[in-house]
């Protein structure tokens, strides 16, 4: 009970205290019992139950050994941020970023994974880098700042690029591509370091000393080309001799970096020159003089020096074969693989030999050898191209290449067909004659047009040139001779037709027969301007005549007014002169009426006065102006119902032009005449067929009901529109109260007491009479006392906004109330926590009540019984155990608790189910009596505690069987031995013999 | 024989209270209760019985009610009058073991006393002097056959004193020194080529809203100016903070104190709590010279956001304002450094974590007028990078993350792809397991690196042990050779009390015939 009771207080404590202000701010919720203790607010880590890993932020690494406040600098928790720069500065001043992880970790600052972390960095640290000081590549003077630096090694090793003597970077001109000579993993610039690639230290190369090579000592640039080095070797080889051989002096050609020079093979022979290393010659020779049979020119070989084959076989072996010849390079020609297969044959190369070629002599073409014998016939037989004389071709500039005209068989016949050829066929007079009679020089420029050659035959012949004749001559002359000339007018752009058929020459050519224009304007003008009926000029007609007449007569004209322009001529424009209608020009004419009536209309009764529509068909028809008629309909405003008996003049008062359409354009004064309803005094739209028709004014078919949703029922059948919508019907409010806000303040209490302005809660629409009002409907149904309470008990401040809350009209029974006081044990102020509406606050319950005194065991039995501890009084009950048990304390005899003085603090000894059995641990405070040899053995207290006022005292004499003598003789040989209740229980603490 | 008999059996009871009893003193009387502080209670619960020694021996006068780490609140028993500073005793049912616990430690008055005696809270807020620090000595060592061996040394005092004598004076520092083993020589040509000062600095708050500070310190809201030698004043007033600094910045080559290299600046920010994290942003303007001349003049802005449910967004923009171009100074924008940053946790599982940082070397014109490498290193440094991890399950949790970072001038582009997979706890070996995959492209090398982690607290919280081994394959782009290494590293951390910390970590690299070892060596000491 006591440890109960110092928490109830330090509950109430805390609670008090947070009632003021928490510390911790309004968000921190969990119980202040995980930080503290009932002892005091001094945080304990020893005590506390929090755990920080019930947090976002786990404390891991040196966080969990942090002085809270080095974080957490206020009271307030959850100020503190997460970020690692919120608490720690940032000492490589922002140049790393700021997530903090990918370095460090919450153990230490120490990065101990440099090589890691740079693995995951544009420059994975590699040979020296990995030993090197962070410093000697991060300068910052701080050590601590990491600027972005490039990765490349002339970023950082620009210095030892430039003061690097041997060799000398800079005059050798070597690429700032470290790596090009340096190994990204070594660990010194010198030979260990040197990466060779560029020049692999392979087998023969693979020498054991630098200068070997770098003979100056000196690590200048070597030249990679073998013979730079070998040259020695080179001059002094002697099998073959290279130097004398003319041997090419890329030592790869033939050797390799194979130690000794051998085996040294000159495999492209094969491939360049003939196959030695494989085919029929392959194991066939010793050395290179087997063929090569002058030492001094290897270009010049021998296939027949050192050949079985002999001449005489060679000869018969090759009998028949055209060209064949006995000697080297013809071998080679025909052999260039070593082989008799597939030995050369002419059929496979680009030019077959066929007709007079099969019997020639090869060497009579291969006069410079058998490659790149040209295979152009020129290149053999320019000699006959010369010589030819019929036709000359030198002179005729005939092309040189022969097989247009000639093939393999022989020069003559030639094959040129100069009919095929140029499509131009020598026949007549063109037969027989030598091609430079035409081609002049070239055969190429030769033009197909006759005049081309035969200009002067054109102007010396009569007449041509004078008339300027065209000079197509095959117009008139055919390609026998120049007689007989004829002409067909028909094959010209102007065939003759009609009238022009008999018209003679000259009528029309008058100015020669080139250029003759074929307008008929051209010569025809003079009959335009004559022409009378109709007048072509004053009409405007269009002077291309062709448009109205043909070649056979001028009359009659074909033209045809309602074809061509869609405008019959009937009625009173039948025989009427163009210019009649047309004033200068056909083409201008308007099919308007009044384009041309304009005058009829102006002087016309009425029509210019009434302001008559200019559309004249709309009355007229085209025979004649009188019979005039009009149908409204077609118009944009149909006639119908009064509007029909109309007459026309009551609507169109201002002419028939621009009439309005609008009814209120008529209707005006019917609009503000009405009086029921009142159309302007209620604001009705002057939109008229909103709510009539043609028909009548009356009735009207405008339904309130459908049209405003609004039924006219009860108190407002009948009403005029103005009675409700006052200046427009469009703005009026289907609330009530928009109307009846009059009604509402004079109506007794309701503007007092602010009753709500919905009235339909309380009133119909039929009467103010009669109002009813259901409080149930309303989201606060009157159960209990609130029932029987007046309307303004609750209300007082008026029917709108009425809290709901419970402390709001009962807040002054809150604080009133002193049993228990509420306001000081800062009860909640929602009564229905406690209360229902039950008159008079009873039953009240207290569900919380183990908020300030948990109701446990047998106070929980009774927690229903509330009178039973709080006997009425509900503000001073005790809630300590002895508050209410004290009579149980005073009254229990066995043991006497007056009497022995025992503590007040009931829990101590009992527990909250029952005062029996207690638990009070005498076993395990002083000495065992509910169990061991003493278990049993003892009725009451008092058997040992015979001073029942000081149950400190104690004796085992008395109340054991234990009699001195006894016990004194079970003690003679114990040491120190005192037959006194004391020393018994120093010695035997348990009751147990062998305690001692 | 009877009295010696009693002297032996008043020895022998005196000699058992002494070797079951706990002694403790009256602090407080109430009129109900009475409080006898122990120098630890470990061994008192409540209920316990105290005693008083009298002549008879000893009597039942105490009833423990509760008790707190060195006190306990008792009711009496009988009717013994009690003062303070009496001695009680407790029987203890194990042997009593000596409390090491410093006087100095314990609180001025018990804590129930304080409750009682606690005048009203003021307003006016505690001012109690707190000092605490630490002292670091490590040693980096690179040793193998095939380079010379490497060993640095590295001492750091990093302290704080808070309001020195409860006035409104604190203080801090943060310094290092750092040497190579047989380069001392380097120490002794200059001694600021060793000895660091990040920061000393002295505090005063001149009320809850205003302080300022005077010395050498890094200030937080423009860490990117670096330290400051001369005055700072801050200035918080509701969300609001505003502040401006003058001094000097350290020298650039030894970071020794150098009043030639003026510099000035102002920042103003705000920050404010929101339902789910805090929204901060903050701008500062800042002028740097050197004898006088303009060296550099800058803008910074910052701003951190966290307040949309699970997301944490972080920006920084730097933007220099001042340029030499040809010698003639002009008023240009140019970025400096952008960094942006978002993390978003979709849920207790998934969480995906992306940041693009552009940056460029810093460029003092008047500093570095004559370095025309630093002058020449403009280039934009552009990283990009996104992770993810996800925890399928509880205790298991993979990650994948990628990035590309590169610099216009770099032969290609750097690309890297790491996953992990971390079993936190491997049933019987109570053992963290992290699997590793590293795929990269650099500009020199395609590489690829494989490791496992097992890492294993040996003793709870006290003792950190972690091995670590890696597989390298280097593919050099630009030549014939090749690098593998296998690297195996082992990680001790030993943390003896709460203030004493010492770690231990080697490094083994093996490649081709060669070994390559690394060790590390730290011991802290708070205090």
């Amino acid at each position: 009970m006591r440890k109960l009771s110092l928490i109830v207080v330090v509950l109430f404590s805390v609670f008090q205290l947070w009632a003021q202000e928490n510390p911790h701010g309004a968000d921190l919720l969990f119980d202040c019992l995980e930080c503290h203790t009932t002892e005091g607010w001094t945080f304990s880590e020893a005590t506390a139950r929090f755990s920080h890993d019930s947090t976002e932020f786990v404390l891991e690494g040196q966080h969990a050994f942090t002085d809270c406040r080095a974080c957490h600098t206020t009271l307030v928790f959850n100020d503190a941020k997460t970020n690692c720069i919120d608490c720690h500065n940032d000492m490589h001043n922002n140049t790393v970023g700021l997530d903090c992880h990918r370095c460090h970790d919450s153990r230490s600052w120490l990065v101990s994974n440099i090589p890691e972390i740079h693995q995951t960095s544009r420059f994975p640290l590699l040979g020296a880098h990995n030993t090197a000081d962070c410093s000697a590549c991060h300068t910052s003077a701080s050590l601590l700042e990491f600027q972005p630096l490039g990765v490349e090694c002339i970023d950082c090793h620009s210095q030892n690029y430039y003061a690097t003597t041997e060799p000398n970077h800079v005059e050798s001109g070597f690429s700032t591509d470290c790596m090009e000579c340096h190994r990204v993993d070594a660990f010194s610039w010198s030979a260990q370091g040197i990466n060779h690639d560029f020049f692999p230290l392979t087998k023969g190369h693979a020498v054991s000393s630098c200068i070997e090579c770098h003979t100056s000592g000196v690590f200048e640039p070597v030249s990679t080309d073998c013979f730079s080095c070998h040259e020695t070797d080179f001059v002094s080889a002697t099998n073959p001799s290279h130097q004398s051989s003319g041997f090419s002096t890329q030592c790869t050609d033939c050797h390799t970096t194979d130690p000794g020079w051998s085996p040294a093979e000159f495999t492209v022979h094969d491939d360049y020159y003939f196959p030695i290393y494989s085919g029929a010659h392959r194991g066939e020779w010793n050395d290179c003089f087997d063929c090569h049979t002058q030492q001094n020119n290897y270009s010049l070989f021998s296939c027949i020096d050192c050949h079985e084959h002999n001449q005489n076989e060679m000869d018969d072996e090759h009998r028949g074969i055209n060209g064949y010849s006995y000697n080297s390079l013809a071998c080679f020609a025909c052999h260039p693989l070593g082989r008799e297969e597939g030995a050369f044959n002419h059929e496979t190369t680009g030019f077959p030999l066929k007709g007079a070629h099969v019997q020639s002599d090869c060497l009579s073409c291969h006069t410079d050898g058998f490659a790149n014998t040209s295979s152009a016939c020129s290149s053999c037989h320019t000699p006959n191209y010369n010589e030819a004389a019929n036709p000359n071709h030198l002179l005729a500039g005939i092309s040189l290449e022969c097989e247009p005209c000639h093939n393999e068989e022989g020069w003559a016949p030639s094959l040129f067909d100069h009919t095929i050829t140029s499509g131009f066929e020598l026949t007549e007079g063109h037969d027989g004659r030598q091609c430079a009679d035409c081609h002049l020089g070239t055969t190429t420029a030769a033009d197909p047009a006759c005049i081309s050659c035969h200009q002067e035959n054109y102007n010396t012949a009569q007449n041509h040139l004078a008339s300027g004749y065209p000079t197509d001559c095959l117009q008139c002359h055919s390609v026998n001779s120049w007689e007989g000339a004829t002409f067909d007018h028909n094959l010209t752009e102007f065939p003759l037709t009609g009238a022009h058929i008999a018209t003679e020459c000259t009528a029309c050519h008058t100015d020669g027969y080139a250029g003759t224009s074929t307008l008929c304007n051209s010569c025809h003008s003079e009959n335009y301007i004559t022409a009378l009926n109709p007048d072509h000029a004053s009409a405007g007609l269009s002077n291309e005549c062709e448009v109205c007449h043909t070649t056979t007569a001028w009359i009659p004209s074909p033209f045809d007014h309602t074809v061509t322009t869609g405008f019959e001529l009937t009625g009173g424009h039948e025989g009427r002169q163009c210019a009649d209608c047309h004033l200068g020009i056909t083409s201008a004419a308007d099919p308007a009426c009044i384009t041309c009536h304009k005058e009829n209309y102006n002087s016309a009764e009425n029509h210019l006065a009434s302001n008559y529509p200019t559309d004249c068909m709309q009355c007229h028809s085209v025979n004649s102006w009188e019979g005039a008629t009009f149908d409204h309909n077609l118009t944009e405003f149909p006639l119908t119902g009064a509007h029909i008996a109309t007459e026309c003049t009551a609507c169109h008062t201002d002419g028939y032009a621009g009439t309005s359409t609008l009814c209120n354009s008529c209707h005006s004064e019917n609009y503000n005449t009405a009086q029921n309803p009142d159309h302007a005094s209620a604001g009705l739209s002057n939109e008229c067929e909103v709510c009539h028709t043609t028909t009548a004014w009356i009735p009207s078919p405008f339904d309130h009901t459908v049209t405003t949703g609004f039924e006219l029922t009860g108190g407002h059948d009948g009403r005029q529109c103005a009675d409700c919508h006052l200046g427009t019907t469009t703005a009026a409010d289907p609330a009530c109260i928009s109307c009846h806000q009059e009604n509402y303040n004079s109506a007794e209490n309701h503007l007092a007491s602010n009753y709500p302005t919905d009235c339909l809660q309380c009133h119909s629409v039929n009467s103010w009479e009669g109002a009813t009002f259901d409080h149930n409907l309303t989201e606060f149904p009157l159960t209990g006392a609130h029932i029987a309470t007046e309307c303004t008990a609750c209300h007082t401040d008026g029917y709108a906004g009425t809290s709901m809350q419970c402390s709001s009209c009962h807040l002054t029974d809150f604080n009133n109330t002193a049993n228990p006081n509420h306001s000081s044990l800062g009860l909640s102020v929602n009564c229905d926590d406690c209360h229902t509406t039950n008159p008079g606050w009873e039953p009240a319950l207290f569900p919380n009540h183990n908020d300030y005194y948990a109701l446990n065991g047998a106070h929980a039995v009774v927690s229903s019984n509330c009178f039973l501890c709080h006997e009425g009084n509900y503000t001073t009950t005790a809630t300590t155990c002895y508050g209410c048990h004290s009579a149980d304390y005073n009254n229990t005899t066995d043991p006497s608790h007056t009497a022995a003085n025992f503590p007040i603090d009931c829990e101590s000894c009992h527990s909250e189910n029952a005062w029996e059995p207690s638990t009070f641990n005498h076993d395990g405070q002083y000495f065992p009596i509910y169990s061991g040899r003493h278990n049993g053995e003892w009725n009451s207290c008092a058997d040992c505690h015979y001073q029942a006022s000081n149950f400190a005292l104690f004796s085992c004499i008395i109340c054991h069987e234990h009699n001195q003598t006894e016990t004194d003789s079970r003690h003679s040989d114990v040491s120190g031995y005192v037959y006194t209740a004391t020393s018994c229980f120093d010695c035997h603490p348990t009751g147990e013999a062998g305690d001692d | 024989m009877a009295l010696f008999l009693l002297i032996l059996g008043t020895i022998a009871v005196s000699a058992q209270e002494s070797a079951g009893l706990l002694e403790g003193k009256v602090s407080y009387i109430t009129g109900d209760n009475i409080y006898v502080r122990f120098a630890s209670t470990e061994q008192i619960e409540n209920g316990d019985t105290l005693f008083i020694r009298e002549e008879t021996g000893l009597t039942p006068a105490l009833l423990v009610d509760h008790q707190s780490s060195i006190s306990c609140l008792c009711s009496k028993l009988g009717e013994h009058t009690f003062k303070v500073d009496d001695v009680i005793l407790v029987r203890t049912k194990r042997p009593v073991k000596e409390v090491v616990q410093l006087q100095e430690e314990l609180p001025e008055n018990d804590v129930n006393e304080q409750v009682l005696i606690t005048q009203e809270p003021t307003k006016e807020p505690s001012r109690t002097q707190d000092i605490n620090g630490r002292l670091s000595m490590s040693s980096y060592s690179n040793f193998s056959n095939e380079a010379d061996n490497i060993h640095r040394f590295r001492y750091t005092l990093s302290a704080k004193a808070s309001h020195l004598s409860g006035s409104k004076i604190s203080a801090e520092t943060y310094v290092s020194f750092t040497h190579k083993l047989s380069q001392w020589d380097v120490v002794q040509e200059n001694l600021n080529n060793a000895l660091k000062v990040y920061s000393l600095a002295l505090r005063y708050d001149i009320n809850a809203s205003a302080t300022v500070w005077a010395g050498r310190k890094i200030n937080p809201r423009i860490a990117n100016v670096g330290a400051i030698d001369g005055v700072q004043f801050e200035y918080k007033f509701k969300n609001m903070f505003a502040g401006i600094v003058g001094g000097s910045r350290p020298d650039y080559q030894d970071y020794g104190y150098n009043f030639d290299l003026f510099e000035y600046g102002a920042y103003v920010g705000h920050g404010k709590k929101t339902s789910h994290g805090f929204m901060q942003s903050s701008l500062a303007f800042f002028e740097q010279r050197n004898t006088g001349n303009v060296d550099r003049r800058f803008v910074y802005m910052q701003h951190t956001n966290s307040a949309i449910k699970n997301l944490i967004l972080f920006s920084s923009l730097e933007l220099d304002l001042y340029k030499l171009e040809n010698e003639k100074p002009t008023n240009t924008v140019s970025l400096t450094s952008l960094y942006f940053s978002a993390r978003y946790r979709f849920s207790k599982r998934l969480s995906l974590f992306g940041s693009y940082d552009n940056r460029k070397n810093v460029i003092y014109y008047e500093t570095f007028r004559n370095f025309a490498d630093e002058i020449l290193q403009q280039a934009s440094r552009q990283g990009i990078r996104a992770r993810i991890n996800y925890r399928p399950v509880n205790g298991f949790i993979v990650g994948v993350s990628a990035g590309t970072r590169f610099r216009d001038e770099d032969p290609r582009p750097t690309k890297t792809l790491n996953g992990f997979a971390t079993w936190t706890k491997v049933p019987a070996l109570n053992a963290s397991l992290s699997i590793t995959a590293n795929l990269m492209q650099t500009s020199y090398l395609d590489g690829q690196v494989y490791g496992a982690r097992l890492s294993k607290d040996l003793v709870s919280g006290k003792l950190y042990t972690m091995l670590h081994y890696r597989w390298v394959d280097f593919q050099y782009v630009n030549t014939l050779t090749n690098l593998q290494q296998h690297i195996g590293e082992l990680d001790l951390s030993w943390q003896f009390r709460k203030k004493l910390y010492l770690s231990a970590n080697y490094e083994a690299t093996f490649q081709d015939q060669q070994l390559f070892n690394r060790l590390y060596l730290n011991l802290r000491i708070k205090f």
